[in-house]
């Protein structure tokens, strides 16, 4: 692909990725506004949430808008000012109509004859200095994400003026600032969620009895929580492409066509596998992480009981069996070994009484199991990128232990999971055998030169020389060195003497030799029975 | 990166044992399902990435290779992206790789092509070929897949010669010869009356019986040619100014020489002081003299792969190889100054019956004093300044 299609192609992406991104980046203001007004719906009942969140999302479109504009102006000259704060009447203007119009329209006609009489009372009301606030913070907001978009490269050309090392630190650094960003907003909104699920008034009446709502996940700013998080991994894979975008075109890197497309219907496979499955996962449990980890203890010690007692019956029933041959008695009565049906997964006496289904208590082995996992998973990966504060915890009195004590648990996972493996490897090769394919599928396996080492590359090509020295009637003979054999194969083939002697000399050294065979001298020997072959096929 | 939503994920789990919201966990569910499935595609497809590079592994000078590179994705999951990136030796390429970006589907292949100029004799590497790849949103780093590095070898500059004069004293050969004493019974080239003194097993019965007269065979003589070419690549027997231009000319001479001698179903051997890449910087290895073109490619291999060294005496490994030499074999030595000890040892190696020739390679100032030096103990010696100068054999 030539430099000129390349640059067109990336004048295409680059226009569907910054609208993408702008409705993303306003979809996210729109939900955080729409969790926020669900906190002041909860002090204030005459709030519109759905309607501020519709504010907020066509005020940052604006102001993702703008911002190149402005971008481009000198702060503060004539023209900056005239724009920006056209920009904000109309907003305020927006704003004020829509936060009246939320009352009804006769209470919005009625008020504004009002506003010349009292200004500050009755134009700048509650609500619309709460609604201005937001929108102000959704302006600022939008116009940073602008600004981090358009340093991450979707701004082609501010990058192409840079020089290309510092175009890659400032895209490096936006990216991270982008996810701070995101990850910064979505604290926050965690934080209005947790408080819209908290009884307020109760608290501040000082009734800690009944403190929590009992809310569906996805009711009071629940929902619009996750779709800010679900939009922010959108724009997260999208600033992704566009930075990887932005980093190839640089480097004149040729880049498939296919890609952009690709990597949108990825994007979008992969949100809606993840949203798929944390919708299957458990996310609620009945029982406590103890009471359930009793319960799977309980459920192994009856399972190995069950197996105890069944390897028993049969030997019973054996010996029965052989006693009843002589005509003696059974030692062992029908009744010796009481038949127990397999164990329950939970038994009602076990449960102290309470009525647990098995499908409740699985659900909670299965949360725990879960949970506790995610939990190990993150902490061990965020070990793993910091370093220093894993140098920190080794300094601590007891890790050494802890540490030897987890390195012992891994030995017994690592021998158990190798007898497995062991074991399974063992059974296919019966199952093999059984069919009859063992032996033919063994010979027959194809032997991939690339996996060998430069040692066992070696083996391979006089091995070869062997089996082709066979095929041509010049077979060895078991009681022949490899040296004796080279001589015969001298005799035979004098035109390829050196190579065979040669290819001989290496594969002593490779078989009688401790030290590192290089990988350089197994392409020599690859091409001395290259040469070899050519000789042996001449000589046919 | 995971650093950057380890705080939010403290918040959560806060939350969550607090108040016992689905919300929560759903919300911790999808921040750590979205980097380990991240995480596990990019390692996972990665993984089963494999690839091949075709390409004839051997080139003669201003040849275009044509370098085929094979990406297969062998599992049922599709790449994101992958970067390829193939290091290139300079030599042979204005680029110092060749880069291309790219997207594979389940069990898709991608090839990719690009041409190389053999502008310059060498052993050089290709690639190692890394592949990388990363995850769709970025929060782990990139990732990055190793491949092999394959040898290309570049045949040194043939020049096609006609005629060289080298002298001999194996008998019965292929080649014609002046000297009547290499007379090759192999070879009668005609009959003539017999002369008293003519031996009898030189008598032609048939021929006597036919004419009625006795007849004499006439013999062709004939030599055979066995040539070891000693090339001195040690750096300090060639002038410092144009000491790797004289090297390479010494090379260019070994393997035209070389070629030639080949040419004529003679037998052709090489004996390098070099530094050979293939045996870990260590010398060449002997090529004994030997007939054949799959032979005169062997010594093309090693000609394309040898480096100038320094420190190796070539006087002292001619006294060490002379000895394995059979009579009349000849010593064709290219080096770039020769000193006392050097044609000491040629004659010495000329007193043994064998022969030798001295090939100067490069501009020499010292050629008259070498050349009358050499004269005193008979050895031609032959000043090959440049490539020009080699049209002396091709009349």
């Amino acid at each position: 692909m030539s430099q000129r299609e390349n640059s067109q192609e990336y004048r295409i992406n680059e226009t569907v990725f910054r609208w993408t991104s702008y409705l993303l980046v306003a979809l996210m203001v729109a939900c955080s506004a729409w969790t926020l007004g669900s906190l002041l719906s909860r002090l204030m009942l005459f709030w519109q949430t759905w309607l501020m969140a519709a504010v907020c999302f066509l005020v940052a479109l604006d102001s993702l808008y703008i911002s190149r504009r402005l971008k481009n102006l000198t702060i503060f000259s004539k023209e900056w000012l005239i724009t920006f704060s056209t920009q904000w009447i109309v907003i305020l203007m927006l704003v004020k109509v829509l936060t009246g119009l939320s009352h009804g329209v006769d209470a919005f006609l009625a008020e504004i004859p009002l506003w010349w009489k009292g200004f500050s009372s009755h134009f700048m009301t509650g609500d619309f200095l709460i609604a201005v606030v937001m929108v102000v913070i959704a302006w600022f907001v939008s116009g940073y994400f602008a600004g981090l978009l358009d340093e991450m490269g979707i701004d082609h050309a501010l990058i192409a003026l840079d020089m290309e090392s510092a175009a890659h630190r400032y895209e490096l650094d936006a990216r991270d600032r982008l996810l701070s960003l995101i990850f910064t907003i979505c604290t926050i909104l965690v934080m209005i969620t947790a408080l819209v699920r908290v009884n307020l008034r109760a608290v501040f009446a000082g009734q800690f009895e009944s403190l929590f709502y009992d809310l569906p996940i996805l009711a009071g700013g629940g929902a619009s929580t996750l779709a800010y998080f679900m939009f922010g991994l959108a724009l997260l894979s999208q600033t992704q492409f566009i930075s990887l975008h932005t980093r190839w075109n640089l480097a004149h890197i040729p880049v498939s066509n296919k890609l952009a497309g690709r990597w949108a219907l990825y994007s979008i496979l992969f949100l809606a596998i993840l949203a798929g499955l944390v919708s299957l996962l458990p996310t609620s449990y009945s029982m406590g992480l103890l009471l359930s980890l009793g319960h799977l203890l309980d459920f192994f010690v009856q399972l190995f009981y069950f197996i105890v007692q069944f390897v028993f019956a049969i030997l019973a029933f054996l010996l029965n069996l052989l006693f009843s041959l002589f005509g003696g008695n059974s030692p062992f009565g029908n009744n010796a070994f009481p038949s127990r049906d397999l164990p329950e997964l939970l038994n009602k006496e076990t449960a102290g009484g309470s009525s647990l289904p098995w499908l409740d208590m699985a659900k909670s082995i299965a949360f725990w199991v879960i949970f506790l996992g995610v939990i190990f998973f993150s902490f061990s990966q965020y070990l793993r990128q910091h370093q220093e504060v894993l140098h920190g915890l080794r300094k601590l009195p007891g890790w050494q232990i802890l540490l030897r004590f987890w390195h012992w648990i891994r030995a017994r996972f690592a021998g158990a999971k190798r007898g497995i493996s062991k074991m399974v490897e063992t059974g296919r090769e019966r199952l093999r055998a059984r069919r009859g394919l063992g032996a033919g599928a063994s010979k027959g396996r194809h032997l991939n030169l690339r996996r060998l080492n430069a040692r066992q590359k070696v083996y391979f090509f006089y091995l070869a020389l062997v089996r082709r020295g066979g095929e041509r009637g010049l077979p060895r003979s078991p009681s022949q060195t490899p040296s004796e054999y080279a001589a015969t194969l001298d005799d035979a083939l004098p035109a390829a003497d050196e190579d065979i002697d040669s290819l001989t000399d290496a594969f002593v050294e490779a078989r009688y030799s401790r030290h590192p065979i290089q990988s350089e001298e197994a392409n020599r020997v690859r091409t001395t029975w290259e040469r070899i072959r050519k000789v042996m096929r001449g000589k046919k | 990166m995971v650093g950057t939503f380890i705080p939010l994920l403290v918040l959560l789990l806060i939350f969550a044992a607090l108040m016992r919201d689905d919300f929560a966990i759903t919300l911790i569910y999808l921040f750590v399902g979205a980097y380990a499935i991240g995480t596990w595609w990019s390692h996972r497809s990665l993984a089963h990435i494999s690839f091949k590079r075709q390409f004839a592994a051997w080139a003669f000078l201003g040849e275009k290779i044509d370098i085929g590179i094979q990406i297969n994705n062998k599992g049922w999951l599709p790449v994101l992206w992958i970067n390829i990136q193939e290091s290139l030796p300079v030599a042979l390429s204005s680029f110092p790789s060749y880069e291309h970006v790219t997207t594979l589907g389940p069990r898709a292949e991608a090839r990719y092509n690009y041409t190389l100029e053999a502008r310059k004799r060498g052993y050089y590497p290709i690639g190692p070929l890394f592949i990388s790849t990363g995850d769709i949103l970025g929060l782990s780093g990139t990732i990055r897949l190793q491949g092999q590095v394959q040898y290309l070898t570049v045949y040194p500059k043939i020049v096609p010669l006609t005629s060289i004069n080298i002298p001999s004293r194996s008998p019965q050969g292929t080649l014609r010869h002046t000297q009547p004493i290499f007379e090759d019974p192999t070879r009668v080239f005609g009959k003539r009356d017999y002369i008293t003194g003519d031996s009898l097993r030189r008598v032609d019965w048939k021929s006597s019986a036919t004419t009625g007269r006795l007849q004499v065979k006439l013999f062709e003589p004939s030599i055979a040619l066995e040539t070891l070419i000693f090339l001195n690549l040690n750096a300090e027997d060639y002038q410092i100014r144009t000491r790797i231009d004289s090297t390479e000319l010494a090379i260019v001479i070994a393997a035209s020489v070389a070629a030639w001698v080949a040419g004529k179903q003679q037998t052709v051997g090489l004996k390098v002081n070099g530094r050979d890449p293939l045996m870990g910087d260590s010398l060449p290895q002997y090529i004994p003299p030997r007939k054949g073109q799959a032979h005169l490619m062997r010594i093309l291999e090693n000609l394309a792969r040898v480096e100038m060294t320094s420190g190796t005496s070539l006087s002292e490994m001619i006294q060490q190889q002379r000895y394995h030499l059979s009579w009349g074999t000849t010593l064709l030595v290219i080096t770039g100054l020769a000193g006392d000890d050097l044609l000491d040892e040629l004659y010495q190696a000329r007193r043994a019956g064998q022969n030798a020739v001295l090939i100067l390679a490069g501009p020499s100032a010292s050629f008259r004093e070498i050349s009358h030096r050499a004269g005193h103990f008979g050895i031609p010696v032959v000043s090959i300044p440049n490539e020009r100068s080699l049209d002396i054999w091709r009349k």
